[in-house]
């Protein structure tokens, strides 16, 4: 094991157990350690050696760790986190999924999600709580700003083209903004918190598409008709690769809340067979008392949508799974 | 009672020990203490040497050899000499009442 394996080794079994600014005590440490045998002339496998695996250091820290209240408080901590996580998955897939939610829904998924985060820890162990809950300040105004400015647009100036132009250049300001946060966290070695802004600008982009829908809709220009599709299609897509990527990092809340995978996947399917059976009933005739064939695949796009993304979230997970265990296979 | 916990309490007073003699750097302590535990990890020492800062019984400053990269040094404080001699009251009280008992040391 190289000094760079074992140092995010140990990262990545501190995270979210230390704050950020113990971790990076801790690795600044081991850091030193390294470079104090590299000097004598060990080899950075002896030297990881003789500091015992990431696993067994990572365990002796956190028990040796001062003002830890013994596994009672650890407990406690989790569970508020985990109960949010759970609300915040089924919100969230039940939102998506039924896609008839009124449009303002889409203005809080994003804040929405970053309430999650801070609240589960993902940026106290970033950057600290202060500046998680500055940053979700900063999202939740943008999303606000937003949607005033397209209500001006609507009540105010009366036009709904206008409308749809300030639509689509608020979702242009949101990819803008989220991808700077994008790549503050690529920068900063968190790629997988991309996924997060990365689920806002598509969140932005298929609002976008789907006013051009509308708006290609109400006119009646023949030509319209390849943008109308066009729209429709791209927007269909990109609400599944939403779902995707919320339904990831959901996954990865609830992992780090301390859940098993089965039991995870469990939640996500459950929630995923009401949406289903709400559809259905949504669907169905009045007059006939069970849904039959044709109301059942009526709901099919929303199973499909809801196997698609639990398909490339287990991949995720499975692909994740296998990249730790290689990499504990090393020690 | 495992041997690794009677131990880890006896690693708090070798660190000490050490540290009470001259300002060590981290890896220093780590590769003293473990020579003579070699079936101790460096990284327990370090996790005890942690946790015997953020106690108070030792403090840190980044210092530099001559010429040389700058680093960690770790001195004993008032309150790390106190625990340490109450360490070695009971421990040299333990030894007595071990012997006493008549089990033999060698």
């Amino acid at each position: 094991m190289t000094k760079k394996q074992y140092i995010s080794a140990l990262r990545s079994r501190l995270r979210f157990r230390m704050s950020p600014s113990e971790i990076n005590d801790i690795l600044s440490d081991m850091n030193e350690c390294f470079d104090a045998g590299a000097s004598e002339g060990k080899s950075e496998e002896e030297i990881a050696e003789k500091l015992g695996s990431p696993k067994s250091a990572a365990e002796e820290l956190i028990a040796q760790r001062p003002h830890s209240a013994g596994n009672a408080a650890k407990l406690g901590e989790y569970i508020l986190p985990s109960a949010v996580s759970i609300a915040a998955a089924f919100l969230l897939i039940c939102f998506a999924a039924f896609g008839k939610a009124p449009v303002f829904i889409w203005y809080l998924v994003p804040p929405f999600i970053w309430l999650i985060m801070t609240g589960t820890g993902f940026f106290k162990e970033l950057c600290g709580q202060k500046s998680g809950i500055l940053t979700f300040i900063g999202a939740v105004m943008i999303f606000a700003a937003a949607s005033v400015f397209r209500s001006f647009t609507v009540y105010v100036i009366g036009k709904e083209k206008a409308a749809s132009t300030a639509a689509v250049l608020m979702s242009l300001f949101i990819c803008v903004s989220m991808g700077i946060f994008a790549a503050v966290f690529f920068k900063k070695g968190r790629k997988l918190l991309c996924l997060l802004p990365a689920a806002a600008i598509i969140s932005a982009i298929h609002h976008a598409a789907g006013f051009l829908y509308f708006f290609s809709y109400s006119s009646e220009h023949s030509d319209s008709l390849y943008i109308r599709h066009a729209a429709r299609y791209l927007q269909k897509y990109l609400y599944l690769l939403m779902i995707c990527a919320a339904a990831y990092i959901l996954l990865i809340i609830l992992q780090k809340s301390g859940f098993s995978l089965p039991s995870m996947y469990a939640v996500f399917f459950a929630a995923l067979l009401l949406v289903y059976l709400r559809q259905t009933l949504m669907y169905m005739d009045p007059e006939t008392p069970f849904p039959t064939i044709k109301y059942l695949i009526k709901g099919e796009e929303y199973i499909t949508g809801g196997a698609i993304s639990a398909a490339v979230s287990l991949l995720f997970g499975i692909a994740a799974r296998l990249v730790s265990k290689r990499k504990d296979g090393e020690t | 009672m495992d041997k690794g916990q009677m131990k880890k309490g006896v690693l708090e007073m070798c660190i000490l020990s050490v540290v009470s003699e001259n300002d060590l750097y981290g890896y220093e302590i780590m590769k003293k203490v473990t020579a003579a535990f070699p079936d101790i990890s460096e990284s327990t020492v370090y996790a005890v040497l942690r946790r015997l800062n953020a106690d108070g019984c030792t403090d840190s400053y980044t210092g530099e050899i001559s010429g040389g990269p700058k680093r960690k040094y770790y001195r004993i404080t008032e309150k790390g000499r106190l625990v340490l001699e109450n360490m070695l009251i009971e421990w040299r009280g333990l030894l007595n009442s071990i012997e006493m008992l008549g089990i033999s040391q060698t």
